[in-house]
């Protein structure tokens, strides 16, 4: 095999060996400029790479021992291996020689000094159109002149001219190929970044509403490659930890499959005390600190007591319905799809609760109470401390009990709602201090109505069981109604006390006139979810965006713009000057012969002279033309067909 | 080639097509159709009340009553249709009457050895044979049984697939650990990893238990969908989901006199009520006088209601259903076929002009199909393969009108005609299609369903009809003849090949944009731009194909039969990229599932 290159002598090497290798090195990389800037070359690489990605999928997809493994094994046995971005990097290679070479051959064509012999060229390819004018070489400047309106560039050696347009056309191929070399490398970086561990593919954010983590979970990466649960984890940058507010999911009616879901998050960093509110859903993501958060999946907890409950969300002055949102206790939550924000102090109707923008968290735009329907609900008190001589510490700020004389006499009260503990308050006998004491339910107070103490008791003991009885009287905080009174003893529960207490109407003290007087209605307890959402850590993403964005923009340039070369010249044996138009790709169309046609006619009307279309071969293989070129030695003998 | 040779091909595509044109349960299928309840009065009744105009939840679609009709029946007999009957007319009976149901032979036996147990001698049963059955103790333990065999090789495979994944890893302590459930212990993927005689054994059981739990598992699904259907027998009531509700965190919709109505919506469930009330009295006394002036005092109310689907809406969808646009399409386009191959044969122009006037017929109720689905679903009608199909079809159809209205010579005519015929009787008859509208899953309700997919589709329009091109130069240049069929001579093999390089000259750029925006939306979607999931994979196989193709023949100029073959290759990888990859089980698991309804 010859391995020398065209055009060289092997005689005029040099004799000095070093010189030698020299010429050796130079030679091997001249070879291989050669090769890699080939197109063969480049297309053997693609086939290669074809038929990898092929055995990639089918050989372990026909496995199907891997059963759902079949795709992560794929990816860890062929497509992230050594080999395969070796293999890449090699395409890689070839792509940016080539792109050098095809960019180096689409700027000189600007400034072509030799295009009589390229003009030959295709004159005697006889594959693009061609055609005649009856003008003197002395009438070449009205040629030129008539050219220059058409075409952007035009160069002239003495009675030859060359002209061309749509050059961005010409330079967008390029620009693509430059742009897949940008997503190319990206993908190469991100090869050498995961293996220092700077990229993070499959982590895991998994928090309930209403709490809060700061941890992201990852596979082991052998565990990983075939799906298995072994876990690690990290914390996210900067100390930040992030707060689900609120999960929402909304169903296709009647088949419970979801349609859409969401997750309301705030970001908050200890250290500034900066709190950020994001949305995130399936097509919206968050970054934070070179981490992308996706709303990946979601699951019910199963919690034993509510600790969410649906509101019913109105403009009271009208009624109209603004949304049904859920909420938990102090966690802000987004109403509907307005920009509006609520926050519920708990669940129970004629709790409080505020509405604020999403710009502007700290004005307040509308407060007051939750209402709703609390139903026939199970009350239990029970006194836990009776004080005869209630006071309070000045140095701890503490209640204390004075005395055993009943002086002042307060008893704290725990209440309970269905058991669960609901408020744990102060009552007092003295009627200023109980009227300044602030009720702990929204819908009803308990007043010290008596303490009975035994009749014939010497000295009584305030402090023993079952010594003194207390009477509590219940009373409906809205009308001031009793609704009956408990006896009970020092800490003993009272009997079950069923309040069948009415809906409560909600309060609000927002402003009508700009709309934002809401009502909110308690519709019970609602589902709490825990969100997951998919970390991943993608140091190269934004050259991947550039390059596409490249791809993008040299798309545009190739496709919105033709280019076209004219090449004239005068021959001076016929007299006659010689026309021929070439496109982008060397190969005629209807379209430049119409170009041609229209120039030929503009000659004929503006500069007075006979011309016409030559016949031409519609088609024909590029290597027919090179083979033309070779014989053709002196332009200037061309004659017209 | 001759004419008949021609012919004999298109009457075989008609027969091919012809199995799924029979959606209505006749005469023919079977002798019992005596037991079918019918009241010609009442169906009148029903016919010429505003029943078309009712809604009913269906699937989580609102649809017209007709078409939820034809659900609920296809469901229980596998027919839209029961003997000719209205099928508003039969789903209303067998809500208000199903006793008079219980005895009508309509239940399909779709395997032989549940004939055989239950002792049926033909191929449609009644639920009461099935429910009062003696054999059907021995029907039940024999799917047990054969439940019991699938979960058996299920766990076989899950124990094998665990070993084989820990003798691959390097850290086999780590992938056992990983892997360990307590269905799945350890100690018995361990048994397997270390012992390679049991490991062989183990392959071999699970082979042989193989061809069994296949056998079986027709016969097992045939089973539960012939249970399915008795129970729906008695229960059809529970599809007649018609009330609508106003607004609540699921929107769910409610049967007449179930539920508790939200603010508002007072009215509309009082009038369900008496809808529901006139219509059980109709069925019950034969007395359907009443029905016209109930239906249309609920819709009264109902069209009021902000669920409601718009009026023209509901005539659309049902004028949609009726039409089946993308059906007639099909026929029209075999016609047209037929009318250009004669063009062909005989060389008169006016039967050029017949084939491309019913070309355009056919493309005209292809618009309308694909017009239809995009005013009802409100997004590009591309989001299963049903429609995936239907829409890649119209715009192969509208590329080659293009070339054939400029040509005038027929030859892109017949070649789409013939391929858009495939294409839309292959969409309709396909079993694992579903013609019909589902709701949206939760992922791709983004407009980037409407970028991305729709540019992979355009590309695959461009590419299916330059296959058809490429298989002409292909078919000419092996002949050596200029006509193709006996007839007048059609394009030369110069043009065939230049068509074939132009549309494959769109639609690369467009592949490459759709592949480019699916990468986008992975990443916005996924977190990640490009994950050598099966779908990308052979995306990125099939642009290679055709970027080499394009590049020899753009820059080298290589043309030729390899030129040609290599066009219908790349087809073959669209072919696989889009239906191979959604269907074959050996690419199951990735994460453009999305063929199949929600």
């Amino acid at each position: 095999m010859d391995s020398s290159i065209p055009g060289e002598s092997p005689a005029a090497r040099p004799a000095n060996p070093l010189l030698r290798v020299m010429d050796a090195v130079d030679r091997a990389i001249l070879r291989g400029w050669r090769v890699f800037k080939s197109l063969k070359f480049g297309i053997f690489l693609l086939v290669l790479i074809g038929a990898v990605s092929v055995w990639g999928t089918m050989g372990y997809a026909s496995n199907a021992s891997l059963g759902d493994n079949q795709i992560p094994m794929a990816r860890r046995l062929v497509f992230q291996t050594w080999w395969f971005a070796s293999l890449l990097a090699t395409f890689a290679i070839q792509l940016t020689v080539s792109t050098w070479h095809v960019t180096v051959m689409s700027v000189t064509i600007w400034w072509r000094r030799e295009f009589r012999r390229f003009a030959a060229w295709y004159a005697a390819g006889g594959t693009t159109p061609r055609a005649v004018l009856s003008v003197p070489a002395e009438r070449t400047d009205d040629v030129a002149a008539l050219l220059r309106r058409r075409f952007t560039t035009l160069q002239r050696d003495d009675d030859a001219l060359f002209a061309q347009r749509g050059l961005l056309s010409r330079l967008g191929p390029t620009i693509v190929h430059a742009g897949m070399l940008m997503v190319l490398g990206s993908g190469m970086a991100r090869f050498l970044l995961h293996s220092q561990g700077e990229v993070m593919a499959e982590g895991r954010f998994i928090v309930a509403e209403n709490e809060a983590s700061n941890l992201i979970y990852e596979p082991i990466d052998e565990a990983q490659a075939i799906g298995g649960r072994n876990v690690t984890a990290r914390e996210i940058p900067e100390k930040l930890y992030i707060r689900v507010l609120d999960f929402d999911e909304i169903q296709h009616p009647n088949i419970g499959s979801p349609a859409y879901f969401s997750s309301l998050v705030e970001i908050v960093d200890p250290l500034s005390g900066q709190v950020t509110v994001r949305q995130l859903d399936m097509n919206h993501s968050m970054s934070l600190h070179g981490y992308q958060f996706h709303q990946a999946g979601y699951e019910a907890v199963e919690d034993e007591t509510p600790q969410r409950w649906n509101f019913d969300v109105r403009v009271q002055s009208t009624g109209e319905r603004v949304a049904v949102t859920d909420a938990g206790a102090n966690t802000p939550v987004r109403i509907g799809d307005t920009d509006y924000h609520m926050i519920v102090a708990a669940g129970a109707p004629g709790a409080p609760f505020e509405i604020f923008h999403r710009d502007n968290p700290q004005r307040i735009l509308a407060r007051g109470t939750v209402g709703g329907s609390t139903g026939a609900r199970e009350f239990t008190f029970e006194v836990v401390q009776f004080f005869p001589n209630f006071q309070i510490d000045p140095v701890e700020r503490k209640p204390i009990n004075a005395g055993n004389e009943p002086l002042n006499p307060a008893l704290q009260v725990v209440t309970y709602l269905d058991g669960e503990t609901s408020t744990v308050e102060w009552l007092f006998a003295d009627r200023e201090l109980a009227a300044i004491a602030r009720p702990q339910d929204p819908v009803y107070q308990l007043k010290l109505a008596d303490i009975r103490v035994p009749a014939d008791a010497a000295e009584v003991d305030f402090q023993k069981p079952g010594e003194v009885k207390f009477v509590l009287d219940v009373v409906r905080r809205s009308t001031g109604a009793s609704l009956g009174q408990v006896p009970l003893f020092l800490d003993e529960r009272s009997r079950p006390f069923a309040y069948d207490l009415p809906e409560i109407m909600p309060q609000t003290t927002g402003n009508p006139a700009t709309g934002e007087d809401f009502a909110v209605i308690n519709l019970g307890p609602a589902q709490r979810y825990l969100t997951v959402l998919s970390v991943v850590r993608e140091p190269t993403t934004m050259f991947v965006n550039l390059g596409i964005g490249v791809i993008l923009i040299g798309a545009l340039m190739t496709f919105l713009s033709r280019y076209e070369a004219l090449h004239g010249w005068h021959d001076r044996a016929s007299g006659r000057f010689h026309l021929t138009l070439t496109p982008r790709w060397g190969y005629a169309s209807e379209a430049s012969a119409a170009a041609l046609g229209a120039l030929v006619a503009e000659a004929r009307a503006k500069l007075g002279v006979d011309g016409e279309l030559l016949p031409y071969t519609v088609r024909k293989a590029r290597k027919e033309a090179t083979e033309s070129e070779k014989s053709i030695a002196d332009p200037q003998a061309i004659t017209s067909t | 080639m001759k004419l008949t040779q021609l012919l004999s091909w298109l009457l075989a595509a008609i027969l091919l097509a012809a199995p799924s044109a029979a959606q209505t349960l006749s005469d023919d299928d079977s002798s019992r159709f005596s037991t079918i309840p019918h009241s010609a009065e009442m169906e009148r009744a029903i016919v010429s009340s505003p029943a078309e105009r009712l809604v009913v939840m269906t699937d989580g679609i609102r649809e017209t009553l007709l078409t939820a009709s034809r659900i609920r029946l296809d469901e229980l007999t596998g027919r839209t249709e029961i003997r000719g009957q209205d099928p508003e007319y039969t789903f209303l009976s067998m809500v208000y009457e199903p006793e008079r149901w219980w005895d009508a032979a309509i239940l399909p036996l779709e395997h032989p050895r549940v004939a055989e147990i239950l002792g049926a001698d033909g191929k449609w049963v009644s639920a009461h044979f099935v429910a009062a059955n003696p054999s059907l103790a021995r029907l039940e333990g024999s799917a047990a049984e054969a439940a019991k065999h699938k979960a058996d090789f299920d766990a076989m495979t899950r124990r094998l697939n665990a070993a084989e994944q820990v003798l691959r890893l390097r850290d086999r302590e780590l992938a056992l650990s990983s892997l360990a459930t307590e269905e799945l212990p350890r100690e018995a993927i361990l048994e397997l990893v270390e012992d390679p005689a049991k490991r062989r054994e183990s392959l071999r059981e699970r082979a042989s238990l193989a061809d069994k739990v296949a056998e079986e598992k027709a016969f097992l699904e045939a089973t539960q969908r012939l249970f399915h259907r008795v129970s729906m027998v008695g229960g059809m009531r529970d599809h007649l989901v018609l009330v609508p509700n106003r607004e609540d965190i699921r929107g769910d919709w409610f049967r007449p006199g179930e539920g508790t109505p939200g603010r508002g919506d007072e009215a509309v469930f009082e009038a369900a009520k008496r809808l529901d009330a006139a219509l059980a009295s109709a069925f019950r006394q034969a007395e359907p006088s009443d029905v016209p002036r109930a239906v249309a005092a609920f819709l009264d109310v109902a069209e009021d209601h902000p669920s409601y689907p718009p009026l023209e809406r509901r005539a659309v969808k049902n004028a949609y259903k009726e039409m089946n646009p993308f059906r007639s399409a099909a026929g029209l386009f075999m016609a047209s076929a037929v009318g250009f191959g004669f063009f062909f044969f005989f060389g008169r122009s006016p039967l050029r002009w017949i084939g491309t006037g019913l070309f355009g017929l056919a493309f005209i109720a292809q618009t309308f199909g694909v017009g239809t689905r995009l005013y009802i679903s409100g997004h590009m009608p591309v989001s299963n393969m049903y429609e995936s199909i239907t829409f890649t079809c119209w715009v192969a159809m509208l590329l080659a009108g293009g070339i054939e209205l400029r040509r005038r010579d027929g030859v892109a005519g017949i070649g789409a005609a013939i391929l858009g015929f495939l294409m839309l009787a292959g969409a309709s008859s396909m079993p694992l299609h579903d013609t019909r509208f589902h709701p949206l899953r939760a992922v791709l309700n983004s407009y980037w369903l409407n970028i991305h997919v729709t540019a992979m589709l355009i590309s695959y329009a461009a590419f299916a009809l330059a296959a058809v091109f490429a298989a002409a130069y292909l078919l000419k240049s092996a002949t050596g003849r200029e006509a193709l069929f006996g007839g007048r001579p059609i394009m030369t093999l110069d043009q065939t090949e230049q068509f074939t390089y132009r549309l494959v000259q769109v639609g690369w750029p467009i592949l490459t944009l759709g592949i480019t925006l699916g990468a986008v939306w992975a990443d916005v979607a996924w977190g990640r731009y490009w994950g050598w999931d099966p779908k990308e994979t052979w995306a990125f196989i099939t642009w290679i194909v055709y970027t080499v193709y394009l590049h020899s023949r753009m820059v080298m100029g290589w043309r030729g039969r390899l030129s040609a073959a290599a066009c219908v290759l790349g087809f073959v990888c669209v072919v696989i990229t889009w239906l191979g990859v959604s269907y074959h089980p050996w690419f199951s698991g990735g994460l453009h599932s999305y063929a199949s309804p929600t």
